[in-house]
């Protein structure tokens, strides 16, 4: 070898030897991270699912809710004071007329309180504001915004929640109100004739004890439970 | 004379040469691996499946059944098995199941409603990272309420 050659060789080995050992300490130390990629539009759409979420509640709660007013009603359709052995007295005179009875107040009442104990379990909806209104052919249900707070690790999210929606539902408080009717038939009959006949000319199955006229109509289905409600109510005869 | 210029300029290519190592080193640990491109990104895709079960969860609850002769919604079903279990247990278990296996075909998942379990595949828990865990209240008559859990595991 060539005096002087040896130490510029040696120096250039040493520095591709450091080079590589540098290039493959960087490799085996290099950290690794993990990355939720989309993370903060992730939890907006965690956001608009629990509102959908919750609106479903709501409108799950409101048809319960009519269903338990609907069951309230078929045992409580009275004027109060015109109740004869745990029946709803129903007669052609003006205190215990069902006719004067307010079967919409009623019902909403009913409603107001079912829907507010169902609201009230889900603490998201505690305390919701809303409006009720009775249709034809079911119900309509609006709530004023109830301000929600969501915080997540990297987003935190305010909004309102709101609800608005109409519900089909086919028992309804006619089924009431053609039973009036019908009572009322049987009342002219029940002055006339006997219980049998008025039985079958009405329609209706009175049973008779003493001076009461006892009715149990299975005339609305309840749409949660599918069972028939029967509607309780009682005729004083003469 | 030249011996001793020979010597110095050893000297100087040694320091030369230290200060190179110096140099590099200093690169590797301070300024390569600290601010380097990671080796590695690991994108989770945990949120999007635990987004999905939230709807998937939703919209089973809301899926239309016929219950003699009426169009209801699974969660009426669910409150009626609350009633009668016997007699509404066998519809809601195979619609629950039907609803599911499609949905899940690739999946494990298990199905409770609190603590009865309504539906399967096949499910044993896994590594959590795997597992997707959500819940939905339903509420029941009387003012009552049930938890729906649903677990899915992700690893095929």
């Amino acid at each position: 070898m060539k005096k002087g050659i040896f130490l510029p060789i040696l120096a250039i080995f040493t520095i591709v030897i450091v080079v590589v050992i540098g290039f493959m300490f960087y490799q085996n130390t290099a950290k690794s991270r993990t990355e939720v990629v989309g993370e903060k539009s992730a939890q907006l759409i965690k956001t608009i699912i629990n509102y959908e979420k919750n609106d479903y509640y709501v409108q799950d709660s409101a048809r319960l809710a009519y269903c338990d007013s609907l069951e309230d009603l078929s045992s409580n359709y009275a004027i109060s004071g015109c109740v004869i052995d745990g029946y709803p007295e129903w007669t052609s005179e003006i205190n215990c007329n069902p006719d004067n009875f307010d079967i919409e107040k009623n019902f909403n009442n009913y409603f107001i309180s079912h829907f507010n104990n169902y609201i009230n379990i889900n603490p998201f909806l505690k305390g919701m504001k809303y409006k009720f209104s009775l249709e034809n052919d079911g119900f309509s249900l609006s709530s004023e915004p109830l301000e929600q707070e969501e915080n997540y690790d990297t987003i935190n999210m305010n909004y309102d929640f709101t609800t608005d929606f109409k519900t089909k539902i086919d028992s309804n408080l006619n089924e009431y109100k053609n039973l009036i009717q019908k009572s009322k038939e049987y009342s002219d009959c029940i002055n006339k004739d006997t219980v049998d006949n008025c039985n079958k000319k009405i329609g209706l199955n009175g049973i008779k004890i003493d001076k009461l006229i006892k009715f149990e109509v299975p005339s609305i289905k309840n749409p949660c439970t599918l069972q028939n409600i029967n509607i309780k109510f009682a005729i004083l005869t003469s | 004379m030249i011996n001793k210029k020979a010597q110095e300029f050893a000297i100087y290519g040694v320091v030369a040469f230290l200060l190179i190592i110096f140099t590099l080193a200093a690169y590797w640990y301070l300024i390569a691996v600290p601010y380097g491109a990671t080796k590695t990104i690991k994108q989770s895709i945990v949120a999007k499946d635990k987004l999905d079960a939230d709807l998937i969860l939703l919209n089973y609850l809301r899926t239309p059944v016929t219950l003699e002769g009426k169009e209801l919604f699974i969660s009426d079903l669910i409150r009626l098995y609350f009633i009668d279990k016997l007699k509404y247990e066998n519809q809601l278990k195979q619609e629950t199941s039907d609803i599911f296996n499609s949905v899940f075909n690739n999946y494990k998942y298990k199905i409770t409603f609190g603590s009865e379990l309504i539906a399967e595949n096949g499910f044993t828990s896994a590594d959590p990272d795997y597992m997707v865990i959500v819940d939905s209240i339903l509420p029941l008559e009387s003012s009552g309420i049930v938890e729906i859990h649903l677990e899915v595991n992700l690893k095929t």
